[in-house]
Order: C-alpha cells, then sequence, then structure tokens
C-alpha cells in the first residue's frame, strides 16, 4: 500500500501540537505566518527497520508560548526550557508518525532532541526530504522536514 | 496517606505536565520525585521510598527499558508499579513490556487517562473524576 508520507506526517503534527501546546494549528497562513523567520529548530534521528530523521522548526515568536502553554504557566519559561518544549513536541511527533510508515510491528529507537543551531547549512547536509510540511500556529508557524537515509517505507502488516 | 511518586523523563516539560496532571487528577500524592534518566531514576528509587514510577523509554545515559530490567530483577523493587509514559508506536516493543507487568500511557495522554491507569495500578483514587484535556 502507497503510504502519503506528506499525510501522516501532517496529521500527526497537527495531533501533537493541539493536544501538547493548547493552540489550535492551521494548514492556511496569513501574510506574517509565511514571512515568520525561523528562529529555533531540533532534529532526532530513528534507526531500526527505516533510518533517518525528522527535522522541525519554529517559526516566529511563538516557543515562548509553546511552552508557557505545555508548563501551564503564566509566564515564559527560559530558551533552555523553551528548547526542551520543541524537542518533546519533536518527540511525540516523530513516535507517532513512524507506524504509521513502519506498522505497529516495527520497532525503531529514537534518539534524544539536538538543536541545530545552523539549520539551514545542516540540512544540506540531510538531503532532500522525502516529506515537509507546514503548520500555522498563532502568528508564526512550525516547518516539518522528514528524511530517510534508506527507501524502505512499507508497512509490514 | 499518599502515593510517593517517581516521574522520570528526559524531558522537564514533560516530567511538569506529568506532575501537573497528577496533581490536578485529585490522586492522593504525597511525594513527588523527579528524574532525568533511567540510573537517576533507579538512583532515586533506592533513596526514597516509591508506590509507583511513570517511566519513558527513550532517555539518555540509561533508557526507560534497562530501567525497568533492573527494577524487576531487584528483589526489593520487582513488584513496583510501573506506568510507562510514552510516545513509542511499536506494538512489540509495547507487548514486551507488559510481559513486565507494566502499563503503558501513550504521549500525548488525557489527564483522564493517566489518572485511570494509576488507579488501575495502584487501587488508588476515586476512579470517577474526569477532565477531557488532552496532554
Amino acid at each position: 500500500m502507497e503510504i502519503d508520507l506528506k499525510t501522516e506526517l501532517y496529521n500527526a503534527a497537527m495531533r501533537t501540537f493541539e493536544n501538547l501546546t493548547m493552540m489550535l494549528p492551521s494548514d492556511v497562513f496569513d501574510d506574517k505566518q509565511e514571512a515568520a523567520e525561523v528562529k529555533a529548530t531540533v532534529t532526532l534521528q530513528f534507526t531500526g527497520q527505516i533510518r533517518g530523521r525528522l527535522v522541525v522548526s519554529i517559526c516566529g515568536d511563538i516557543l515562548p508560548e509553546i511552552a508557557e502553554n505545555m508548563l501551564g504557566e503564566d509566564s515564559p519559561p527560559d530558551t533552555k526550557v523553551q528548547l526542551d518544549a520543541l524537542g518533546e513536541i519533536a518527540n511525540v511527533i516523530c513516535g507517532n508518525v513512524l507506524p504509521c510508515i513502519c506498522g505497529t510491528r516495527a520497532v525503531l529507537r529514537i534518539s534524544a532532541p539536538e538543536v541545530l543551531e545552523n539549520p539551514t547549512t545542516a540540512m544540506r547536509c540531510f538531503g532532500t526530504p522525502a516529506a515537509s510540511v507546514k503548520v500555522g500556529l498563532e502568528e508564526g508557524r512550525a516547518d516539518l522536514y522528514l528524511y530517510f537515509d534508506s527507501a524502505a517505507t512499507t508497512k509490514e502488516q | 496517606m499518599g502515593l510517593n511518586i517517581l516521574v522520570v523523563d528526559d524531558s522537564l516539560v514533560m516530567r511538569h505536565m506529568i506532575i501537573k496532571t497528577l496533581r490536578l487528577s485529585g490522586l492522593p500524592v504525597n511525594e513527588l520525585h523527579q528524574a532525568s534518566n533511567g540510573l537517576e531514576g533507579l538512583q532515586a528509587i533506592e533513596s526514597h521510598w516509591i508506590d509507583l514510577a511513570l517511566v519513558d523509554l527513550n532517555m539518555p545515559i540509561m533508557d526507560g527499558e534497562e530501567m525497568i530490567g533492573r527494577i524487576r530483577s531487584n528483589p526489593e523493587t520487582v513488584d513496583l508499579p510501573i506506568i510507562v509514559v510514552s510516545s513509542e508506536g511499536s506494538e512489540t516493543r509495547i507487548s514486551e513490556l507488559k510481559k513486565q507487568g507494566v502499563e503503558f500511557v501513550h504521549k500525548p495522554f488525557t489527564p483522564e487517562g493517566l489518572r485511570q491507569t494509576v488507579f488501575n495500578m495502584t487501587g488508588v483514587g476515586d476512579g470517577d473524576r474526569s477532565e477531557d484535556r488532552t496532554l
């Protein structure tokens, strides 16, 4: 069965942002969201039946609010905690999208999230993403890129 | 008397989300301890009386599976109630963990789902509170 990677990644991202950040993600962007610049990027790798990585970038000044919402606090936490929040979002998205790609019997290991200080340079080394999606969030957006080291993307079941 | 609960997750934000959920759930919580990996979690179990451990799987230094294996191989902690809270989606991996007597809560979780699982594991709690927000 052909897997629509973009749809699976988009659905996992929408579910995760909605549930973890208490924000209403959208697939429609206004000019401000479209023009928002990358403010923070994390990546994590997965290994097992397939190998690859997920990259999640937050564009616009929304990461403080995301972290604040996740913690249920009235003021934004420091930058380190904000990046921890982004890493956990990436982890949950990755954990939810991989079974849609490989099937639920496959066993994959997901690495700890890593902050990319120079995402543009780093992502050049990752090659061409197998899927990428953009999700509108408040006055910014999240950009997600899924990369594979191999082409094995079929479900076991 | 409330539960002494250990939360083990490498994400500080997720630990806080779990702890906040536990506090708002109406469960009788006495002490809450935190650890950021399996090794720290084992040290916390050695240092404190723990009634329940909530454990992530993918963590640096020592992952949740190794931590659970060590808990189960220690006669003093072999019966410790453990709930794995993870985004893990592999039924194979979850099934192996359940053979070791752990329950599983999938991220993102609902407060009600977490509270009900804690109730099922410990028998503590009134079992009839509900909150709809998903975490």
